[in-house]
């Protein structure tokens, strides 16, 4: 696939070809004591296209780690089914399971209104409602019945702050959320996952439709709220990756490759599939 | 190279030819359509806003040494090839045939003298003439005291018509229903003798029924204290109901019919007093009235008559609507009677056969139906496309609804009137008049055993919802049986029996009610095709959003999906009520009629009156235009009747448009 032959051999893609069963490389993580979130041999189908096999993570509670891989690997899927909006996708099926808190997420009994309130998303593209700035970042709260005026006022203004978008729309809370920016936007989609005090939060490229100015602006706010929530961000670019997250996590057709504090997987990775994508070799 | 040069020649020349033709075409066929178009609009409103301007009356001495009043309307040529010119000469009491063709062979001469008069009357249609000497007196009046003679006159109509239309009427209506209620007592006697249970349970039933279907819908809202209110309210309207119709036992059944009988005896003689009392009145009022008579002259001297069959008496001057001296106006006087004329049409009620006075009713008439039509039809619709769109899985099932839906779009509407009057009116209003008919009546025993097998299965579904597999084939049966149960009820035996016995449908027949219901089955595939258009385009990110939050179905169904559609519910909506609004066929069948003796809503309980028939503005057009019985005095009303109906429909559209574009504005937000 590429001109110079590599110096190790290619362990993850070898094994895939020749249908046999490999290992992720995974070290330096936490106890699972700290871990809020543990995928547990996670396969999924869109159909009869299988899009995970057998995945296995446990994300750290209050840090931030992050997804990396070549395009169509599988990170929003795998991202998407935290929330469980892959349940919306007709013909989806899964197998193994997830543990956020130890509770099984995907048992029959569980409620998935109330995982997704406690599992916040922001997307790729941003998506606010529209409705008014303010109407959006409380509709959370809104769909769980709060009614009281100074409740809403308030959390609305604290997700604002904490999204570091309050100083540019304090005084136009209620125009539409659609007449502000595209970063504006983001951030505002930001405030709204956060609004429910989420204790999750999952976002899938959230810069990639941004300038460098508004990058840096959510990269700030992730490493600013990271301490409170723990967020699973996905991202295309390596030196976001490394600046935001404590661990990084590399999937590649389908499969978790690698994952582990993101310092060593970005210096010494040990794989040379991540090595490679790392380096800008290939993906 | 010269490949090269011949692959460039032909992609200059030939495709630039090609290029203008298909753009002449195209702008060729527009301004085809533009044309047609405009030429259409251009040519009702022409006409229709002409068609009262009050045009000069020519006399014409004919060689024969005859005189003739009449309005210029057209000039023709007749079989000889001569010109001529149709004239509208009026006076039809009089023997006259109102038009008439006279050829320029026939004139001698022509003036617009200035006295000529032009009588509007309540009947008999124009009147052309000159004031006249009072043949008693001798004296001719001034047009002045002539106009005053007809104030006087209007003012005394005006007094015997509300007599008539008020308080008569009011007592003429108490007396229908007193009799209507002695024959339901008799037949309450006869009733309880025969089964002593009347309507009660039945009305228990439905009211159940309805309060179910009222309680399950509000548990989607939160509001349980409105919740409560409701219930109970809906609690106590049915007791109300139930109690107002008791079962009594023999006996007491016979003392209460005795007792009732007579109070609705003496309630009836009382208000025949009033009647007696207030007919004297009128018969005063119209003695007077007759006093007060007007001369005016025909062109060879006859009076204007009362009437045809009475031509010894002189008209009235309450007979007369509106007089004019065409010939002596200036133009402010000639707007002025334009503008009379209009109020007139848009106020009043259709006089001869709908060719003279105004089209108030119809368009009541129109505007009711239109209205009701949308009430049934936006939710009806939007529901449904909610359902195929939302919740229903995506599957052969439903591309087939889809086609189907398309389909009935496509259906020739006066095969929808067929089915509203075969099912509508006869099936389901028969059944609201007089109950089921005799041959599916159930026993009562195997009514029991069919409800009490159908309220447990309901109860089975409700407690196992999440269990049984096909939830959904046990509540569309359960729906079914319910449905059975009540088209089979040996309990119900209509709530308007007694009138239909007096060979007096109430529902059972067409009325404003079906035609809303068959309009709304007509527009039905409109609103859902469009709505569901306008679903499908709300962005998939929006309800992912909205699910991210927490939310469940219904509510970003209710706070993010409707709303996003509702630019596109409004163009449902919007061309729905414009087709229900021009429609004609189907209402020819379920409810339109010719002339319609009372208004479908009144100031007073029930306000909206859904078994009356009705007029409407398309059903009136084509009336006037091929079924009245003097086409050429129906013409003027046919462009305006259409001009209004034009204007209706594009008023409606327009209003539509507008709403549309700030609900788009609100959604799509500012500037970015
Ligand atoms: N709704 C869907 N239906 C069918 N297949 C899907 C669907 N969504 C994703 N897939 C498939 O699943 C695989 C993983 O997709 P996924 O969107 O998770 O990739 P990704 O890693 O997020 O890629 P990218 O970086 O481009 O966003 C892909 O092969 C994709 O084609
Ligand atoms: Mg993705």
């Amino acid at each position: 696939m590429t001109t110079n032959a590599p110096a190790t051999p290619h362990r993850v893609l070898d094994a895939v070809n020749e249908g046999k069963p490999f290992g992720a490389e995974t070290y330096g993580l936490p106890d699972v004591t700290d871990c809020i979130l543990d995928v547990d041999r996670f396969s999924l189908w869109y159909g009869a296209a299988q899009a995970l096999y057998e995945v296995s993570m446990r994300v750290p509670k209050g840090r931030v780690t992050a997804l990396v891989g070549p395009s169509g690997c599988g990170k929003s899927t795998l991202l998407r089914s935290v929330n469980r909006l892959n349940d919306l996708v007709a013909g989806v099926r899964t197998e193994g399971d997830m543990l956020l808190n130890a509770r099984s997420l995907y048992a029959p009994s569980v409620d998935v209104i109330a995982l997704r309130k406690r599992v916040g998303m922001v997307f790729q593209k941003s998506n606010p409602f529209p409705m008014s700035i303010f109407e959006n970042v409380v509709y959370p709260l809104r769909i769980a019945g709060e009614r009281r005026r100074g409740v809403l006022k308030e959390v609305c203004e604290r997700s604002l702050r904490s999204a570091a978008l309050w100083d540019e729309v304090s005084d136009r809370l209620s125009e539409s959320a659609l007449g502000l920016s595209g970063g504006q936007q983001q951030r505002l989609c930001i405030a709204r996952a956060i609004a429910a005090e989420p204790e999750v939060l999952l976002m899938d490229e959230p810069c990639s439709a941004l300038d460098p100015i508004a990058t840096a602006r959510i990269e700030e706010l992730i490493s600013e709220i990271a301490g409170r929530y723990t967020v699973l961000i996905v991202t295309h670019n390596m030196q976001q990756a490394s600046r935001v997250s404590d661990f990084t996590a590399f999937m590649y057709l389908g499969r978790l490759v690698e994952y582990g504090p993101t310092a060593d997987l970005f210096q010494t990775p040990r794989l040379t599939e991540t090595e490679e994508y790392v380096t800008g070799r290939f993906g | 190279m010269s490949s090269d040069a011949a692959i460039s020649s032909r992609s200059t020349t030939g495709p630039r030819s090609l290029g203008v033709l298909p753009q002449w075409m195209m702008a060729f066929a527009l301004s085809v359509c533009a044309i047609m178009i405009v030429g259409l609009l251009g040519l009702i409103v022409a006409q229709g806003a002409a068609s009262f301007w009050p045009k000069p009356v020519d006399e014409i001495t004919l060689h024969d040494g005859g005189t003739v009043l009449g309005i210029p309307i057209r000039s023709g040529v007749n079989f000889d090839g001569d010109p001529q010119t149709l004239y509208r000469i009026g006076n039809r009491d009089l023997g006259q045939i109102p038009f008439r063709w006279i050829s320029e062979s026939e004139i001698e001469s022509r003036s617009r003298p200035s006295d000529v008069v032009l009588l509007e009357r309540r009947e008999w249609g124009i009147f052309i003439g000159r004031l006249a000497p009072d043949p008693e007196t001798g004296e001719t009046t001034t047009w002045e005291g002539f106009a005053g003679d007809l104030d006087d006159g209007a003012q005394r109509r005006r007094e015997i018509d509300g007599l008539r239309g008020g308080a008569l009427a009011r007592v003429n209506r108490e007396l229908t229903v007193n009799r209507q209620q002695i024959a339901e007592a008799d037949l309450r006697l006869a009733d309880g003798q025969r089964s002593g249970l009347g309507s009660a349970p039945w009305v228990i039933i439905l009211g159940a029924g309805l309060l179910a279907c009222g309680a399950s819908f509000l548990s989607f809202a939160r509001r349980a204290r409105l919740r409560g209110a409701l219930v109970a309210a809906g609690g106590l309207l049915v007791l109300w109901t139930a109690l107002e119709r008791p079962g009594l036992a023999e006996s007491e059944l016979v003392e209460w019919h005795q007792a009732r009988v007579e109070s609705l005896a003496d309630e009836q003689r009382e208000i025949e007093q009033r009647f007696v009392t207030l007919n004297e009145r009128l018969v005063t009022l119209e003695d007077a009235d007759r006093q007060h008579r007007v001369s005016v002259a025909a062109s060879d001297g006859t009076l204007a008559p009362e009437s045809q069959s009475a031509t010894d008496r002189r008209l009235m001057a309450s007979q007369v609507i509106r007089a004019i001296r065409p010939n002596a106006m200036s133009l402010w006087d000639r707007f002025g009677v334009f503008g009379s004329r209009w109020a007139e049409y848009l106020i009043d009620d259709p006089r001869e056969a709908n060719t003279e006075g105004g089209i108030f009713p119809v368009i009541v008439g129109t505007v009711t139906v239109t209205l009701l039509l949308t009430v049934v039809v936006v939710p009806l619709g939007v529901l449904a496309a909610l359902y195929i769109r939302e919740y229903a899985k995506q599957g052969v099932l439903i591309s087939v609804l889809r086609v189907a839906i398309n389909n009935l779009a496509g259906v020739p509407s006066i095969v929808y009137g067929i089915f509203g009057l075969g099912f509508f009116c006869y099936a389901v209003g028969g059944y609201i008049d007089g109950g089921p008919d005799a041959s599916v009546t159930m026993g009562k025993a195997a009514w029991w055993i069919v409800a009490i097998g159908c309220a447990s299965a309901f109860v089975s579904a409700l407690l196992f919802r999440s269990k049984v597999r096909a939830a959904g084939v046990l509540w569309a049966l359960g729906a079914t049986a319910v449905l059975v149960l009540f088209a089979t009820s040996p309990y119900f035996d209509g709530f308007f029996r007694v009138k239909l016995l007096d060979g007096e449908p109430t529902f059972g027949s067409s009325g404003l009610l079906w035609a809303s219901l068959t309009l709304a089955l007509l527009t039905l595939p409109v609103v859902i095709v469009s709505t569901e258009e306008a679903i499908a385009a709300v962005p998939q990110s929006l309800r992912e959003a909205s699910y991210g939050c927490g939310a469940s179905r219904w509510q970003t169904i209710s706070r993010v999906v409707l709303p996003g559609a509702m630019p596109g519910v409004m163009t449902g909506t919007i061309l729905a009520m414009a087709r229900g609004a021009g429609e004609v066929a189907p209402l020819m069948v379920v409810g339109a009629v010719k002339l319609a003796p009372e208004l479908p809503i009144e100031p007073r309980a029930p306000f909206v009156f859904a078994d009356r028939s009705f007029m409407h503005l398309g059903f009136h057009i084509f009336d006037l235009g091929f079924q009245s019985p003097d086409s050429e005095a129906a013409r003027g009303m046919v462009w305006t009747t259409t001009l209004l109906l034009i204007v209706l429909v594009v008023t409606m559209n327009l209003a539509a448009i507008y709403l549309r574009g700030r609900l788009r504005s609100r959604l799509v937000g500012g500037h970015f």
